[in-house]
């Protein structure tokens, strides 16, 4: 029984073959979901770098330069496995379903995106890109408890332009430390 | 000075024939085997292109190599496959030959076919090369008695059909015309069907066909073997004269067994060989494909024993008068 | 020219070496000879064998033992030749390899691609990449083939 349907099976192929014409044509099959090409979104990256930090093949870079930041995709080192994708909190970087990546040149395999940076108010380094600052500034804002919600945005607009060392200095100049809500009771 | 004008008129045209019906039967091998496993296979121009790329490549003679011995083994196998090609009528009777077709001559220059892949083997100086070239002599010693004695069972039957003596293909081809018990016509396989079982598979082994004949060039284990160290034009001469053995082996089956031309007048004689020589292409092919590689030991046991007593029983039979 | 560079283009043979690496990308090699992806008709066959090989597909990273051996059987082609990187780890290092982004650092037993070795034509990226990019790859190949001399 076997060798008969074997046989029927390779007489109709003779005749049909199962073979796609992928060069000359479309691909036939691109699986929704298929792990190509890594994209970043230019309108919702905010530039915060946490692809780079959780790439699992260090091909994604993040370089401040001056006053520019720059995120790279090395792609001929990518593995597409799509954790950029994950933890991105802005969905600024996606994986699309482009495959044909093959090329004659190295060199040219890489997909950047630039944004500008803030310099820190006191010292001049820089500290972050004006969005991920803005959607820090909304994203506490829209959690935060109603009856601080006042003093945090005073706070805020104080030291959300100064560089991380500058705002660990002036803290308590400030009065920006989160110590001063430790002994506040809450009336539950 | 006119006779030998037309003699080598006729060997370039014999020639020229084997070549193009080689081409073709080598692209439908190909062209079938990808079709049976569902694949759209390569383009008619294919064979072609391989050799004029080949042609075309970089020349290279490997250090450890008997350098004469490894650049004269091609073209011993591309001159012993023209000479067969030419020893061997396009099914008609009526052609000139020298040496008469003889069919001694004809096993003798398949043997130095073979000859040549061995010690072409042997003279490249590596390893996969000795490996083949040894597995090569052992299916050449198994597969050369059962093909010998199948070979010339239908000329020493000859006297049963009312011919003298000969040893000529074309001798052979005239005593199959007409017909055999009413119906079937009176070709050889009808008569001695184990031998001509016989003949077809030891010309399978022959030419490089699985089950049996792949092993010397088994590319999963010894890469090519015989081959291995050839490359470029080389390769090339190795390449063209396998591409004549389509043509050479389905050939001798189809004169031998097969009744050639049957007699009928010009150009259909010779259509209706080169169709039985397709059709034994086909066979062939679809054999290849459906099977498997055997054990260089299962080979040398497979041959000796049921083909060499298949071949030995319609021996005996001839013998006899049976 | 002519005849010579039409019947490069129209019968490569390949041979495919792996260097190292998680062997991945040398089972996704032999997709492209199922019959889905037929490559038999561009005329390319497998020659398991540098010696009758036009094209090299190499596919893993490149440690410090496979060198070597990369260089032998590289040179053990015959002219003209083309080499592919096939994979992440054939084209830079893939994940074996210290450094960011396109920096890449050698670590105490992975070199990094094949193209520190070897000169390389062709880069197909992809962990493991999908048969038709793997196509794609010997098509653009194909193209170097025809304009060697």
């Amino acid at each position: 029984m076997v060798k008969i349907t074997a046989i029927k099976e390779a007489l109709k192929a003779l005749f049909k073959p199962a073979t796609t014409k992928y060069p000359h044509g479309p691909a036939t099959h691109v699986p929704p979901g298929l792990r190509g090409l890594p994209q970043f979104n230019e309108e919702k990256c905010i530039g915060c770098g946490a692809c780079a930090a959780s790439c699992s093949a260090k091909a994604i870079s993040m370089e401040d330069k001056g006053k520019s930041r720059t995120l790279s995709i090395s792609y001929m080192r990518c593995i597409f496995c799509g954790r950029c994708e994950d933890i991105c909190p802005e969905q600024g970087i996606a994986l699309s379903d482009q495959f044909e990546l093959a090329t004659n040149d190295k060199d040219q395999a890489i997909i950047t995106i630039e944004f500008d940076l803030v310099p820190c108010q006191k010292c001049g380094s820089p500290v972050s890109t004006p969005q991920h600052l803005e959607k820090i500034r909304t994203r506490i804002m829209e959690n935060i408890d109603p009856r601080i919600a006042d003093e945090v945005a005073k706070d805020l607009s104080q030291y959300l332009n100064l560089c991380i060392e500058c705002r660990r200095k002036l803290c308590y100049q400030l009065n920006t430390h989160p110590q001063k809500y430790y002994s506040r009771r809450w009336e539950e | 000075m006119f006779d030998i004008l037309i003699v080598v008129g006729f060997y370039f045209a014999a020639i020229g024939l084997a070549f193009i019906f080689s081409w073709l039967a080598y692209w439908l091998f190909r062209k079938l085997s990808a079709r049976l496993q569902a694949r759209r296979g390569p383009p008619f121009y294919q064979p072609i292109a391989d050799i004029i790329k080949l042609f075309g490549k970089e020349r290279f003679i490997p250090k450890l190599a008997h350098k004469t011995i490894y650049i004269l083994a091609p073209l011993i196998a591309l001159s012993a496959i023209l000479v067969l090609c030419f020893m061997i009528p396009p099914g008609v009777t009526y052609l000139p030959g020298i040496l008469s077709w003889d069919l001694i001559v004809i096993l003798y220059f398949s043997v130095i076919f073979s000859i040549a892949f061995v010690i072409a083997g042997w003279a490249s100086g590596s390893p996969w090369g000795k490996i083949g070239a040894s597995r090569e002599v052992a299916i050449l010693l198994s597969v050369e008695l059962p093909l010998a004695i199948a070979m010339l069972i239908p000329s020493l039957a000859l006297s049963r059909f009312g011919f003298g003596l000969s040893l000529s293909i074309t001798t052979v081809i005239a005593a199959q015309m007409g017909l055999f018990l009413w119906i079937l016509p009176n070709w050889f396989l009808f008569h001695y069907p184990l031998a001509a079982i016989a003949l077809f598979l030891s010309l399978l082994t022959k030419s490089w066909m699985r089950p049996f004949g792949d092993i010397p060039e088994a590319e999963q284990e010894i890469f090519a073997g015989p081959l291995t160290e050839y490359g470029g034009p080389l390769l090339g001469i190795f390449e063209l004269a396998r591409l004549f053995r389509f043509y050479v082996f389905s050939a001798l089956f189809v004169n031998l067994y097969l009744g050639g031309g049957d007699g009928l007048i010009f150009p259909f004689d010779i259509l209706i060989f080169l169709f039985k020589c397709l059709i034994i292409v086909i066979l062939m092919t679809i054999i290849h494909v459906a099977s498997a590689r055997y054990r260089i030991s299962h080979v040398f046991k497979w041959l000796f024993t049921i083909l060499l007593v298949l071949a030995l029983i319609s021996l005996i039979r001839v013998m006899v008068g049976f | 020219m002519g005849v010579l560079s039409w019947a490069r283009g129209k019968s490569p043979w390949i041979a495919v070496l792996h260097a190292g690496g998680c062997n991945n990308c040398d089972i996704e090699t032999l997709d492209v000879l199922t019959p889905r992806f037929d490559v038999e008709r561009f005329g390319v066959l497998w020659k398991q064998n540098p010696r009758h090989a036009d094209i090299l597909i190499t596919n893993g990273c490149v440690s410090k033992h496979s060198k070597v051996f990369i260089k032998r059987i590289y040179n053990q082609m015959l002219a003209p030749k083309i080499v592919i990187a096939l994979g992440s780890c054939a084209c830079t290092g893939g994940i074996f390899v210290e450094g960011e982004g396109s920096r890449v650092e050698e670590t105490h037993t992975i070199i990094g691609g094949v193209d520190k070795v070897i000169p390389v034509d062709v880069y197909i990226p992809g962990c493991p990449p999908k048969p038709e990019a793997i196509i794609q790859g010997v098509a653009l190949a194909i193209e170097k083939l025809k304009k060697c001399t």
